[in-house]
């Protein structure tokens, strides 16, 4: 096995296989690099509902097998998480995790806040997530289904479908759901890295044959840990693998450079350019609501200053600006290494969009530098500031 | 593991987990848990205050068990609480900060006259409790036609009814405020109150916010130990029933659905006065702290001394638990099996899985003589209660309102020209918000105050010196968001600013 090649793979358990969002590849993996002591623990989430889970570090074999399954409408960031465990103490852990997780993660191991050579990243392709509680009212509303009567979601062919306990399956437009404002969440539209291949292990079912649709998992090596990885579930007996086929591989080309398209088409459509002489007036606008609550730092991936950071130590209760410098700072600091993940405009309690304000800062600065954030361990820019 | 954020009686979920022991060490952030956001929350979809954010921080301060001062086991601490209260009339206060589980253990415990400290709201009509007690869902704020805030800063005290606010906005809602501090560009109408007429301008609000009031208006306001009832009143007018009172601990709500009245309360200063002149000798207070939630935390004090018996059950330490005969100190409410109810009057289980406090308080119930109660049973009547066969986060069960008749408002104008106006975030309430004051930007600039001076308030024959910051209040305010050491009074927003000196000092 090489860095590099593509494979189809699913679990050997028929129960993973069939709750596995597509072959149950990934939860297979897991368990096995757990089972056979290649890691300690495995983070991975704990299924509450369609539109809730909690992530979990585990060193369950059984939860692990518990996680099958995509869950579209569970927007959680998994690297922050795994940044405040164990890996800097030696411990090895696996993840799974989205290409914005892995961004993260990579972002956090260039912090110091995780030991990117004892974790093991299993990453999935991802076309967004959904914010659950809207989803739940575009589901009453739209498909006119009660959200508990839901068992399944799927997204094939530009189309969401939802498949309910008395057998019916309900598909619609994700284009004309997103121009209700339904559908995914705003950062992910125009999200640009839909394949994480800065993970170890690179899943999804884009280049999985129709015939073995929902029974495979299309994964791509991607570093010598996903090699590890692969081979201790081959040997363990938890996978079987067949090389993928060159039409799947190009087909799965074909619909990521598609969704990159389309992110372009939203990046436009989303974050329209500000003349100049309103743009003050403009961020004074958008943030005028913001109660300093601290969510969006807590939870985003690239803040790893702690309580000592240049946003916070520079603003006090005593003041009452118009705009918070702890804001302008912020937009600053991390512009060269946002991930775009939406962590931030998830949490925020004043409905604030701040990882779009972020991004209008981010992306032109990154395009600028050619420099996508979180996909390796080289410096990015600021760090070579002297 | 899921759970409820105990800042206030929002509801919002999050998850908490306990952090490794060796990650405690490493981790930046103080405290042995970790919060998720959870998105999936109805109440709040994973959006959390600052108080939610830095809930490990509020959750790292324990209370001990103890007896006389000295540490013990907490059965013993239980136990002695029992032999200690025998024979006493102990009067039993709660704010609601615990589980309807373990309120319904306290209320077999106190045979059914747990106090809440909602005196002041005893003579309002009787058909119109339930609307105190259980506001409309969050939902029906985001559809309003419009909003009416009595009283209430969004952006301070209940941050997460903001969005809900922005959202019906978003859909044409028109927002009018009445208050002390004008909420940023939130609202449509702003009427800033004035020390010496705000009662009478509460009373007259009919009339100035016609254009607001009627079909599809929802009016918001709080309730709380220290709420005037002009307020709630003119909230209960204003509404016609279509009103939401937010609350600041995590099951007042609850609290007021299990004890179906507050006509036999007393106010705590009532409470206090109680127990300076002799006539309240035992005293159980059910986590919650006196000293902390009234102004005069000293004039607390000293009566509490002159109590025969104090025990505090309450798994947080604070200045209470340090003179307290006997401090039961059980799990904390993210560890607590059982539910709590929100504003809206929302059933949330909290996630844990311990019944310590429970059967504590069973335990000294049974030590009194008095009727035990199984857990399921407790919870079961909960249920019953809210009118619900299961715990389901995404439904508001429905609750019967009833039409009340309007309540009349004695509107008085008094002498007052400056005042000290109190307003309570979660923070407050737990002694951790900072102590600075609010001055207008005509106050600052007419008194020549430089940035970083300190200004000398004085009130009740008492003077303190404060930070200050500039915002969007009256003139004639000084508004605090902290326990403030000057403030001494219990049911009112304001006192009388008897001096006032704009020093020129610069802090240190
Ligand atoms: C939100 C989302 C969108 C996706 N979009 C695409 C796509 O557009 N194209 C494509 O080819 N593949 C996509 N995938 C990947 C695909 O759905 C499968 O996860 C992948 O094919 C692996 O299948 P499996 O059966 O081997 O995984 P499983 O064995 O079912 O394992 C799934 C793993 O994903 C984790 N997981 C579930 N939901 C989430 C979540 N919301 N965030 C983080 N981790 C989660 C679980 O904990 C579990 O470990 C997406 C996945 C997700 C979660
Ligand atoms: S930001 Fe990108 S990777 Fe992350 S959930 Fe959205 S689409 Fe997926
Ligand atoms: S700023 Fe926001 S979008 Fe960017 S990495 Fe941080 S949390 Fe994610
Ligand atoms: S999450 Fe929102 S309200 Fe809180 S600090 Fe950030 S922008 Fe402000
Ligand atoms: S609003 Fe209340 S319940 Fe919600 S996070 Fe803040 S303090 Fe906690």
């Amino acid at each position: 096995m090489n860095v590099g090649e593509c494979y189809l793979g699913w679990s050997t358990k028929d129960e993973v296989r069939e709750k596995g969002a597509s072959g149950g590849l990934v939860t297979s993996v897991l368990a096995a690099a757990l089972e056979k002591g290649l890691v300690e623990k495995v983070l991975v989430l704990k299924k509450i509902s369609e539109y809730d889970a909690e992530p979990i570090i585990t060193d369950s074999v059984d939860e692990v097998l518990e996680s099958a399954g995509s869950l579209h409408a569970v927007p959680v960031g998994l690297s922050k998480k795994l940044g405040l465990q164990l890996t800097r103490l030696g411990k090895k852990i696996a993840t799974v995790g989205k290409p914005c997780d892995v961004r993260g993660m990579y972002e956090m191991a260039l912090r110091d806040q995780i030991n990117i050579d004892n974790t093991y990243i299993v990453g999935l392709n991802c076309g967004g997530t959904m914010p659950p509680i809207l989803t739940r009212k575009m589901l009453r509303e739209v498909y006119e289904i009660d959200p508990e009567e839901v068992v399944e979601e799927e997204i094939a062919k530009g189309e969401l479908i939802f498949k309910t306990k008395d057998g019916k399956e309900i598909a619609k437009k994700i284009d004309e759901l997103e121009e209700m404002g339904y559908g995914r969440r705003e950062n992910c539209r125009y999200c640009f890295v839909k394949i994480p291949t800065n993970a170890d292990l690179a899943c999804g079912n884009w280049g999985v044959p129709k015939a073995k649709q929902g029974q495979a998992t299309f994964v791509e090596v991607c570093s010598e840990k996903g090699i590890e990885l692969l081979e201790n579930a081959v040997n363990a007996g938890y996978i079987e693998l067949e090389s993928a086929s060159e039409k799947g591989i190009n087909a799965r080309k074909k619909v990521e450079q598609a969704m990159i398209d389309l992110a372009s088409k939203w990046r436009e459509e989303l974050l329209p350019s500000i003349p100049d002489e309103e743009r003050l007036s403009f961020y004074i606008k958008e943030l005028e609501d913001c109660i300093g609550c601290g969510a969006c730092k807590t939870v985003c991936p690239v803040c790893a200053c702690g309580d000592d950071s240049k946003c916070t130590t520079m603003i006090s209760e005593l003041d009452n600006h118009k705009i918070s410098l702890y804001h302008l700072i912020r937009f600053l600091h991390i512009m060269d290494s946002c991930v775009a993940c939406g962590m931030c405009t998830d949490v925020c309690p004043a409905e604030i969009k701040m990882s779009q304000l972020q991004a209008r800062f981010s992306l032109p600065f990154q395009e600028e530098k050619e420099y996508v954030a979180g996909m390796t361990l080289e410096k990015p820019p600021f760090f070579e500031v002297r | 593991m899921k759970s409820v954020c105990p800042g206030c009686n929002f509801g919002c979920g999050l998850y908490l987990q306990p952090k490794d022991e060796e990650m405690i060490a490493l981790d930046y952030r103080r405290g042995i848990l970790e919060v998720d956001f959870k998105k999936g929350s109805e109440v709040n979809e994973g959006k959390l205050c600052k108080f939610g954010v830095e809930l490990p921080e509020y959750y790292a301060n324990k209370a001990v068990s103890k007896v006389d001062g000295s540490e013990v086991e907490f059965e013993k601490a239980v136990e002695e609480a029992g032999k200690r209260l025998a024979g006493k009339d102990a009067v039993f206060l709660s704010f609601g900060d615990s589980t309807c589980e373990e309120l319904i253990a306290l209320s077999k415990l106190a045979d059914g006259k747990i106090e809440s400290g909602l005196g002041a709201l005893s003579d309002i009509d009787e058909t119109a409790y339930m609307c105190m007690a259980v506001g409309i869902p969050y939902e029906d704020i985001e559809k309003a036609n419009s909003i009416v805030l009595i009283n209430v800063d969004p952006y301070a005290q209940y941050p997460l009814i903001l969005r809900r606010i922005l959202r019906a906005k978003e859909n044409g809602c028109k927002v009018a405020y009445v208050g002390w501090r004008k909420p940023r560009n939130l609202a449509d109408k702003v009427i800033l109150l004035s020390p010496s007429t705000w009662i009478k301008t509460l009373a007259e609000l009919e009339n100035e916010l016609s254009e607001f009031l009627g079909e599809g208006c929802v009016v918001i306001s709080d309730l709380h130990p220290h709420v005037h009832p002009a307020q709630v009143k003119t909230a209960l007018n204003l509404g016609k029933g279509n009103v939401l009172f937010l609350k600041p601990f995590a099951n007042l709500t609850g609290l007021m659905l299990l004890k179906s009245s507050v006509s036999d309360d007393r106010t705590l200063d009532n409470l206090i006065s109680e127990i300076e002149e002799g006539n309240v000798k035992a005293l159980f207070v059910h986590e919650a702290d006196l000293i902390e939630v009234m102004p005069d935390s000293e004039r607390v004090k000293e009566a509490l001394q002159k109590l025969e018996v104090l025990v505090v059950q309450t798994s947080r330490a604070s200045p209470i638990t340090e003179m307290a005969h006997v401090v039961i100190a059980p799990e904390q409410l993210w560890e607590k099996k059982g539910v709590v109810v929100n504003n809206e009057g929302r059933i949330l289980e909290v996630g844990g899985e311990r019944t310590d406090g429970f059967e504590a308080l069973c335990k000294v119930a049974e030590a009194l003589g008095k009727e035990k109660i199984e857990f399921d049973d407790a919870h079961k009547q909960v249920l019953e209660k809210v009118g619900v066969d299961v715990v389901n986060e995404y439904t508001v069960p429905a609750y019967e309102r009833k039409e009340y008749p309007a309540q009349s408002i004695e509107a008085q104008e008094s002498d007052i020209e400056t005042a000290l106006v109190k307003v309570y975030t979660p923070f407050t309430w737990r002694d951790m918000e900072g102590q600075y004051i609010c001055l207008s930007i005509n106050t600052i600039a007419s008194k020549g105050i430089m940035k970083g001076n300190l200004v000398t308030v004085g009130a009740n024959g008492n003077e303190g010196r404060y930070p200050f910051r500039p915002d969007d209040v009256a003139d004639d305010v000084v508004l605090t968001f902290g326990r403030i050491d000057i403030a001494k009074e219990n049911i009112t927003p304001l006192e009388k600013i008897e001096n006032t000196i704009w020093t020129e000092e610069k802090e240190e």
